[in-house]
C-alpha cells in the first residue's frame, strides 16, 4: 500500500493483535514518517488505543512486526526511551508534581540542570512551574493532572509522542492548550505525533493526515488539508492567513477569523516549476517529504512540506511519473482560494 | 491490687535506675528483632514484589501458603528450628543453638510470611495503570519494582510493622532456640514469663511497660512516616 522511502519512522508490518475471542486488530501495513503528525480516529472500541499501546511497544503483537527506524547516525537506544505514550487514563505518581515530571529523566541518570528542565516542561505543558511545582498529586484537577502527565513526557525529548484521547473529558480551555502544545511539537521539535481521538474536528486541527478504525481494521484514510487561520481581510474582499516561513494562503471570507478552512487534497496542482499567468491566487513552494499509494488506487498521496505546513495531494500515478516527482524535490502547490471549504 | 501498683511502681524504679539484667534483655530482645526485621524485609519484600505482580503457573497456590503461614505457631517454628540446629541436626555444625544468631534465624523464618504477603497484598492494589506508566517513562524492570514498591511504602510499612510486633512479642522462639540465657539470650518476653513465674512482678512490669513502649513507638513512627508521605 506505501511505497517505503527513507523518512519513515514507524513501519508496521502483517501486525496482529487479539485480546478477546471478540477483538482482533489486524494493520497488513502502516509507515508513519518521521516528523508526521498523524491521527487515529472512529468509534469507541475500535482499536485505536491498542494499536497505540503496540506502537509504544507496550504490548507485544501476537504476529508481524512493528519496525522504529533509528535516524541516520540517531542513537537506537531501548525503544521506551524513544517512544512515549501518554495513556488515556494517565496516572501520577504518588509524589510532588516536580518529582512526577524529574521522574523520567532521574530513571536515566540525567540529572543535570533538572530544576530548569522540569519549570521549562511544566511551562510548556501550560502550567505555571512557581504554582504547580510544589503542589502533591492529590492537589490537581483533571485537566492539570494530564497536563502533568504530558509534561513529564515532554521532558524525555522523544523522537515520537503517542497521545491516546488527550482532550477527552477535559475542559474546551484545556484542549485548546492541549491543541498548541501539539502545535508547537510539531513546528518547533519536528516530533513524530501519533494521536487518537474520536474527535475528528479537533483531530483535523492537529494532524496532517488521520486514519480510520472501524472493528480492528483501517478502513481508510483522511487526507484533508486543514487550514487553521488566523485569517485576516486581504484585497478584493480575500482573507488569507500566514504559512510560517512561506508566504501565505488566500481564501474567500471566512465565517470567523479563527475558522478552519478545509482543503481537498485532489483540488491542489502539483507543478515542477514555478508557474506565472494563472487564475488561480495561491502557489506555494515545498519539498516533497513522502509519498504514498493509497490503497487499491492508481492515486499517489503526496506530502509537501512547505514552511511549517505540511500539504497532502493527490496524483496520479502516471502523473508522478510524468513530473518525476521524489522526496526531496522541490515543488510549487497551485490551488484556488475558492477550493478551500469553511468548517 | 496492691501488688500490682507496688509491681508498677517498682518496674519504672527498675528502669530509671538503669538496672542491668533488665535492661540486658531489652537489649538482647531489640537486636534480634531488628536483625530478625532486616533479614526478612530483604528477602520479602522483593519475594512480596514477585508474588503480588507478575502472573505465574502456581501463583494462587504459593498465595494461600504463604497467607496460611500467617497465622504460623511461634513453637511450632521453634520446634523446627530446633531440630534443624541442634547438634543431631542437618545445620548443627552451624553451632546456632542458644545463640542471638539462632533467635534471629527462628523469628525470620515466623515473620517471612507476614512480609511476604502483605507486600503481595499492597502490590495487588495498586492501580493497574502505574506499571504502564512506568514503561512508558522508560523505567527498567528493576524501577518498576522499586518504584511500585516506593508507591505502595505504606502498605509496605504496615507490613513490616506488623511483622516486627510478631518478632519482639514472641516467647516460644526465644524460649526453644534461645534458651533464655542470662545476660546472653534472655529477651524481654522470656524474661517477664521466666520472673512472673518466680513472681517477681516489678521485672516483669518493667519489661511489661518497656513492651508496650516500643509497640507504641513503632506505631508513632508509622503514622509519622504516613503523614510525611503526603
Amino acid at each position: 500500500m506505501i511505497n517505503e522511502t527513507t523518512t519513515e519512522h514507524f513501519i508496521v508490518r502483517d501486525l496482529e493483535y487479539a485480546y478477546s475471542r471478540n477483538f482482533r486488530l489486524q494493520v497488513p501495513h502502516l509507515a508513519v514518517h518521521r516528523g508526521q503528525s498523524l491521527g487515529i480516529s472512529g468509534p469507541n472500541g475500535c482499536g485505536k488505543s491498542t494499536l497505540l499501546r503496540l506502537l509504544a511497544f507496550l504490548e507485544t503483537p501476537r504476529a508481524g512486526s512493528i519496525e522504529l527506524v533509528p535516524a541516520a547516525g540517531g542513537d537506537t537506544k531501548r525503544l521506551h526511551h524513544r517512544v512515549t505514550l501518554l495513556l488515556q487514563d494517565h496516572y501520577l505518581l504518588k509524589r510532588s508534581v516536580f518529582e512526577n515530571v524529574a521522574y523520567g529523566l532521574r530513571i536515566r541518570g540525567d540529572r543535570e540542570n533538572l530544576r530548569d528542565r522540569v519549570f521549562r516542561a511544566l511551562q510548556d505543558s501550560g502550567l505555571p512551574p512557581e504554582q504547580f511545582a510544589g503542589r502533591k498529586w492529590y492537589e490537581l484537577s483533571g485537566g492539570e493532572a494530564r497536563r502533568v502527565s504530558l509534561a513529564s513526557r515532554l521532558i524525555l525529548k522523544p523522537e515520537a509522542l503517542l497521545l491516546d484521547e488527550p482532550v477527552a473529558n477535559i475542559d474546551r480551555e484545556s484542549a485548546l492548550l492541549v491543541k498548541d502544545i501539539i502545535n508547537t511539537l510539531k513546528e518547533r521539535d519536528n516530533m513524530t505525533l501519533i494521536i487518537s481521538s474520536h474527535d475528528q474536528t479537533w483531530l483535523g486541527s492537529v494532524t496532517d493526515s488521520i486514519i480510520q478504525m472501524r472493528d480492528g481494521k483501517i478502513t481508510g484514510f483522511l487526507y484533508e488539508n486543514t487550514l487553521r487561520g488566523p485569517w485576516q481581510p486581504d484585497i478584493d474582499g480575500l482573507w488569507s492567513m500566514e504559512v510560517p516561513g512561506n508566504g501565505r494562503i488566500i481564501a474567500p471570507q471566512p465565517p470567523s477569523p479563527g475558522s478552519q478552512g478545509i482543503l481537498d487534497p485532489a483540488h491542489i496542482i502539483i507543478a515542477t516549476r514555478e508557474q506565472a499567468g494563472m487564475s488561480a491566487q495561491n502557489m506555494l513552494r515545498g519539498t516533497v517529504a513522502s509519498m504514498e499509494q493509497v490503497r487499491d488506487s492508481d492515486t499517489i498521496s503526496v506530502k509537501v512540506k512547505t514552511g511549517a505546513m505540511t500539504f497532502t495531494c493527490s496524483v496520479t500515478r502516471h502523473a508522478a511519473e510524468n513530473l518525476q516527482i521524489i522526496p526531496g524535490k522541490t515543488v510549487w502547490l497551485i490551488f484556488k482560494a475558492s477550493s478551500i471549504r469553511w468548517e | 491490687m496492691d501488688y500490682l501498683l507496688e509491681g508498677v511502681q517498682q518496674g519504672i524504679g527498675l528502669l530509671f535506675s538503669g538496672d542491668i539484667e533488665t535492661w540486658s534483655a531489652i537489649a538482647v530482645s531489640l537486636q534480634a528483632s531488628m536483625l530478625s526485621i532486616t533479614t526478612a524485609l530483604i528477602i520479602g519484600a522483593p519475594a512480596g514484589f514477585v508474588l503480588g505482580y507478575y502472573d505465574f503457573p502456581g501463583r494462587k497456590q504459593l498465595r494461600a501458603v504463604f497467607d496460611t503461614l500467617l497465622a504460623l505457631p511461634t513453637v511450632v517454628v521453634g520446634l523446627l528450628v530446633y531440630g534443624f540446629i541442634s547438634s543431631r541436626g542437618p545445620l548443627g555444625t552451624m553451632e546456632l543453638l542458644f545463640t542471638v544468631s539462632g533467635i534471629v534465624a527462628a523469628q525470620t523464618i515466623l515473620i517471612l510470611p507476614i512480609v511476604i504477603s502483605l507486600t503481595a497484598s499492597a502490590i495487588e492494589s495498586l492501580d493497574m495503570r502505574l506499571r504502564n506508566t512506568l514503561i512508558t517513562l522508560g523505567a527498567s524492570r528493576h524501577q518498576i519494582v522499586l518504584t511500585s514498591l516506593n508507591e505502595a511504602k505504606i502498605a509496605v510499612m504496615t507490613a513490616a510493622v506488623t511483622a516486627y510486633g510478631r518478632a519482639i512479642s514472641e516467647v516460644g522462639i526465644s524460649m526453644m532456640i534461645g534458651g533464655n540465657i542470662k545476660w546472653h539470650t534472655r529477651t524481654i518476653t522470656t524474661a517477664i514469663a521466666l520472673e512472673s513465674g518466680k513472681g517477681n512482678f516489678a521485672m516483669g512490669i518493667a519489661l511489661g511497660l518497656v513492651l508496650l513502649a516500643i509497640a507504641f513507638a513503632v506505631n508513632a513512627s508509622l503514622i509519622i512516616l504516613k503523614r510525611l508521605s503526603k
